[in-house]
């Protein structure tokens, strides 16, 4: 039988975008690492609207290969709830992309720099032994212990490595968007744009999106907070839109999810486990978008792991150092930016019909990257403050 | 089982295992499994983007 052996260097669980990124980075440094995935197929069935950094972003990962480039993207168009267009030319702001072929080739990647990759294999529980953890995974219907220095839990938004490990995980309704989507046919609408339809009616809390592929199709989906959906359920808004927009269409792929936007753990790391990706809850809390996100803090994580192995501690103090430097990228940046979706979570859509307004003179002089800066956070919340005052004593 | 999946609904996302706080959610691969450590908060039930989930008590007639 092909076996798995019972000690590695590092365990990976989940082969998402950060999952694959981690394996890979400690690969890499010549560390002995498995990559476990529980579903039969990495990537599928896809949770996911497809939409990537560009390209420039992606080659520090993987080499961009066509295969699973749909094609790239170059404007976007908002729509208040007044129905009003708002065009903003894009150029290169990123590619909608095969996450199915996407996350395969960055498996692959992982398997080629070195790290042992399984699929239908699940991880099921940990428990600290000396010098380490012991994982339980399940393969085929037959338990298998494995023993490793530290585990990366790259296991999604559905994640238990960080409350086996005692973290704290759980997110209230405020903290997650519910999301589902339809990859639509026979639709006409122009390709490399992104569209997104904003209003309490169209989607309470988050957005409705419009993302073309190839060939009159694309990725129709919207993502509602469950705090503000009333009695109706994320589907309810989608159908509702697409019956309004597009009643002939035809539907050839259903993807629901959890997306956690109420911003980062606290802490990624606890003795010999770091979290990465939607497990270590680091998608971005405006735009919903994690999976670069997810990739940069599996580098992150796995370069922090393989310090550790080298100079022989991996304890929560030494893991530390990813925690550390994660923030300094980006927890100014999330933190903003997580405040911005708890304001929106309370405008009425007058208030969002002004947001849009006020927004067109924001943002049409600015660059693509000046829009992530947080610069651009900071003159958001304050024109919000100025605009609706019911924002000025708000937190 | 407090909480009932409708399996045919159910896309096996794995977003309602992550507002239940009192870890009674497992997604194993596309096998939703509720255990009896649910404390019927029904934070899952109102999660569920597409109403797969339900609390059965809920349903008994009053
Ligand atoms: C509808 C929707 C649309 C989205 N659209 C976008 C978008 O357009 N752009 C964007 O950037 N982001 C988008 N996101 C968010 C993005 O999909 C995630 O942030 C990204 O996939 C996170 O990557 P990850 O590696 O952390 O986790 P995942 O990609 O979720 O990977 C986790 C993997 O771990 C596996 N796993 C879980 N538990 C175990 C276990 N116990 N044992 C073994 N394996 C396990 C899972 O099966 C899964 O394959 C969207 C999300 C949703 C729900
Ligand atoms: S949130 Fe709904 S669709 Fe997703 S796994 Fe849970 S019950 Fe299934
Ligand atoms: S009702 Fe609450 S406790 Fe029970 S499974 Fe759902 S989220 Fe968990």
């Amino acid at each position: 039988m092909w076996t798995m052996k019972d000690q590695y260097d590092v365990v990976v669980v989940g082969a998402g975008p950060g999952g694959s990124m981690a394996a890979k980075s400690l690969a890499d440094r010549g560390v002995s690492v498995l990559l476990l995935e529980k579903r039969q197929e990495i990537g599928a069935a896809v949770r996911c609207a497809e939409v990537v950094g560009p390209r420039d972003v992606i080659s520090r990962f993987i080499p961009v290969d066509e295969s699973w480039v749909y094609h790239d993207l170059d404007e976007v168009w908002l729509y208040p709830p007044n129905g009003k267009q708002l065009r903003k030319d894009f150029p290169q702001c990123g590619m909608m992309v095969d996450r199915k072929r996407f996350d395969k080739a960055l498996a692959i990647a992982a398997a080629n720099a070195g790290a042992e990759v399984r699929t239908k294999t699940q991880a099921m529980g940990l428990e600290r032994v000396r010098d380490g953890v012991r994982l339980t995974v399940r393969h085929m219907g037959r338990e298998h212990k494995i023993d490793a220095r530290a585990i990366v839990g790259a296991d999604g938004v559905e994640s238990m490595v960080g409350r086996w490990a005692g973290m704290k995980t759980a997110l209230g309704l405020t903290k997650v968007f519910s999301s589902v989507q339809y990859q639509l046919t026979g639709i006409d609408g122009p390709p490399n744009v992104l569209q997104f339809y904003f209003g309490n009616e169209i989607a309470p809390g988050g957005y409705l999106w419009v993302f073309p592929k190839a060939g009159g199709t694309a990725n129709v989906g919207v993502c509602v907070s469950p705090s503000c959906q009333k009695d109706l359920k994320a589907l309810d808004y989608l159908d509702r839109f697409v019956q309004d927009r597009f009643p002939y269409a035809s539907s050839v792929e259903m993807v629901m999810g959890g997306i956690p936007i109420g911003g980062p753990l606290k802490t990624f790391v606890s003795d010999n486990v770091a979290l990465v990706g939607d497990a270590a809850h680091q998608v971005n809390p405006l735009s919903a978008g994690g999976i670069v996100n997810a990739m940069e803090a599996g580098i992150l994580a796995g370069g922090t792991i393989a310090d550790g192995l080298a100079s022989g501690d991996v304890s929560e103090r030494s893991l530390r150092a990813y925690d550390r430097k994660w923030f300094e990228e980006s927890g100014n940046l999330y933190r903003l930016h997580a405040r911005l979706r708890r304001l929106y979570y309370k405008l009425s859509d007058d208030d969002l019909n002004r947001l849009g307004d006020t927004l067109e003179n924001l943002v049409m002089d600015r660059s693509p990257n000046d829009l992530y800066s947080l610069d651009f956070a900071k003159s958001v919340v304050k024109t919000m403050a100025w605009m609706i005052p019911k924002f000025r004593f708000m937190r | 089982m407090p909480i009932d999946v409708n399996s045919e609904k159910c896309g096996y996302c794995g977003g309602c295992v992550v507002v239940c706080h009192d870890d009674a959610i497992e997604l194993a691969e596309v096998n939703l499994i509720i255990s009896n450590a649910c404390t019927m908060c029904n934070a899952c039930v109102v999660f569920c983007p597409v109403g797969a989930l339900k609390s059965v008590d809920h349903e008994r007639p009053v």
